[in-house]
């Protein structure tokens, strides 16, 4: 069965492309393109991959990844952000998030570390 | 030529520099100080000790004559005396030591002194004691000083009988008197070198305290030079140097604010450039990887992107040229309502394509001093800012009125609008009420903050307030062109 996973990135080209990369490596892809669609999405739908942007209209995704860490669901989460400075702030926050990518992102490099992320935490 | 005259004249600089180098060793604020707070103390001191003594001196022989004086008084009663009774100076005169006793007694000396045994006694005028009869003849006295003497009438019962003479001192005489001066000296001394003393530590510390905050200002304003732009002095006080001290944090804020700004600023182009960038990688990629097909779509989409590239750097050139005030204006009187009715014109169609209608309300003419140019490009950017962040169905509505002496043109939308904390910020560049939001309809963050130069480049002002229709309302502000007066 595919992996599925959900992108929620405001810039719908970029939203784009990630799905067609992602869907092209055999995952089965969604696209949010708001922060406040995120919960109630995941919470219908089965997803074992969020690849969050950070800032995003409707609510942030530090929000969205709080409260998918808080609710019972518990799908990966890789956070997307635009500045570098951004990320050590990130982790310092111990938002939960299994991993940091940070934009101009190539999404090459975006598939490879999906691919890492989706498995390790199938095992766990 | 140049060169040759060039080479002669560094060794008279240098001459100069070591010059410069060895006097700046005293050259120092609280070395100058020092030396004016030590010189006037101790100038005013040596004045002091001066007239002081000289005062004293002059003081003390006085006092010491007209005590003679008084002393006169008494011995002339006296002789006045002797005269009735003896009916002459005769007596008196051949006997030497009748009027030795008769001085000494009054003034007050021991009278048994044994004449040969006479010594010089403290504060006493008898050796310089002469008796004159009526006609002025020297009876009694040393003869030297005969001449030097001033008389003193005896009066006896009316009639002047002889002339007590004597005299008076001009400098002291007598050792005592000369060991009491002595002692006074070497006391104005003591008390004018421990003045001086004083004054030397008095001016150090002075000197010190004085150029102790000069001195914290050197090291802050070598910290800024240095680029420390935390570095704070603090003023303690209201004294100028206080005043110099707060200014000095200002100044040390506003670089460090200036700093913080152009940091971000510039983080901020650079976050502005990534999206478009990171766009254009990932769909080229994509084209490389076979992801996706080379097609006419594609290749719109590459182009879409390099052309929002483009706008942003053309933005930021003219928000650069507004900022080095070199956004040049070709001024001259032209009607509002006109420019705003062709800058709409040009958009009704893409704005009714999004589903928004389009109100005018213009006062016609509305003549201002104004570049055509820039402001169909403020315009301009007031409608992509209003298509851009309207809701369909929406509306805008424009209106241009004449108050007083200003053109004002009320620029409002329909919802979704602008929370009013943030109403403030809209002009800021790359501000975006919600961050990511007009990169997807190609907004380059930088319309408002144009728009704002262009108005504060033409005299004008810039409000942003909440719109009634529900969006955001832009209210700009320009003076109105006033005639000049026709002969």
């Amino acid at each position: 069965m595919a992996e599925k996973v959900l992108i929620v990135e405001d810039e719908e080209k970029l939203a784009g492309l990630l799905h067609d990369y992602l869907a092209q490596d055999g995952f089965e892809v969604s696209v949010l393109y708001r922060g406040d669609q995120v919960e109630s999405w995941v919470s219908t739908h089965e997803v074992d991959l969020v690849l969050l942007d950070l800032m995003l209209p409707g609510k942030s995704g530090l929000e969205v990844c709080k409260a998918l860490r808080a609710a019972s669901s518990e799908p990966a989460i890789i956070m997307v952000t635009a500045r570098v400075e951004e990320i050590d702030r990130l982790l310092g926050l111990e938002l939960g998030a299994d991993d940091y990518i940070c934009k101009p992102f190539s999404p090459r490099e975006v598939v490879a570390r999906d691919v890492l992320s989706v498995p390790r935490k199938a095992v766990a | 030529m140049n060169r040759g005259s060039s080479a002669s004249t560094i060794p008279a600089q240098s001459r100069g520099t070591i010059q410069v180098v060895r006097l700046e060793r005293f050259d120092r604020l609280h070395v100058k100080l020092f030396l004016v707070i030590a010189g006037a103390i101790a100038g005013l001191t040596l004045v002091t000790y001066l007239v002081f003594t000289w005062a004293f001196e002059s003081g003390f022989v006085q006092y010491l004559n007209r005590a003679d004086e008084a002393r006169l008084e008494l011995m002339s009663d006296r002789l006045a005396d002797v005269y009735t009774r003896d009916g002459g100076w005769a007596g008196l005169a051949r006997d030497g030591d009748r009027w030795m006793a008769m001085s000494r007694d009054a003034l007050g000396l021991p009278s048994s002194a044994e004449p040969g045994q006479r010594r010089e006694l403290p504060l006493t005028i008898d050796p310089r004691l002469l008796l004159f009869d009526a006609s002025h003849t020297r009876l009694i006295g040393s003869p030297e000083v005969a001449p030097r003497a001033v008389l003193k009438p005896i009066d006896a019962a009316g009639t002047v009988v002889g002339y007590l003479g004597y005299v008076p001192r001009v400098e002291l005489v007598q050792s005592l008197e000369r060991v009491y001066l002595r002692r006074q000296h070497q006391a104005f001394a003591a008390v004018a070198i421990g003045m001086v003393i004083a004054a030397l530590g008095l001016a150090a510390g002075l000197a010190y305290w004085l150029t102790r905050r000069v001195r914290a200002l050197m090291r802050g304003t070598n910290a800024l030079i240095h680029g420390d732009y935390t570095a704070r002095v603090t003023p303690r006080g209201h004294d100028e140097l206080a005043r110099l001290g707060r200014d000095f944090n200002t100044l040390a804020a506003t670089l460090a604010a200036a700093q913080e700004a152009r940091r971000a600023w510039v983080a901020d182009i650079a976050h502005e450039l990534r999206t478009p960038l990171a766009v254009l990688r990932g769909e080229i990629e994509s084209l490389q990887d076979g992801v996706r097909e080379l097609n006419q779509d594609s290749v719109a989409s590459l182009a879409f992107e390099t052309t929002r590239l483009t706008r942003l750097v053309e933005d930021l050139h003219t928000l650069s040229l507004s900022d080095r005030g070199a956004l040049t204006y070709h001024r001259e009187p032209v009607d509002l309502a006109d420019v705003l009715r062709d800058a709409v014109a040009g958009w009704r169609r893409e704005a009714e394509q999004r589903g928004l209608s389009l109100k005018l309300d213009l006062d016609d003419p509305t003549i201002v001093l104004a570049d055509e140019t820039r402001l169909a490009q403020l315009f301009a950017n007031l409608m992509q800012n209003s298509i851009r962040y309207t809701d369909r169905p929406g509306q805008i509505a424009i209106s241009l009125r004449r108050e007083r002496d200003w053109a004002i043109v009320d620029w409002q939308d329909s919802a979704p609008g602008v929370a009013p904390e943030e109403l403030p910020r809209l002009t800021e560049r790359l501000y975006r009420v919600e961050a990511s939001r007009s990169r997807v309809s190609g907004g380059s963050g930088l319309g408002l903050a144009i728009v704002r130069a262009i108005v504060e480049g033409h005299g004008g002002r810039l409000i942003a307030a909440a719109s009634p229709l529900g969006g955001l309302a832009i209210r700009v502000e320009l003076p109105l062109w006033s005639d000049p007066p026709r002969g």
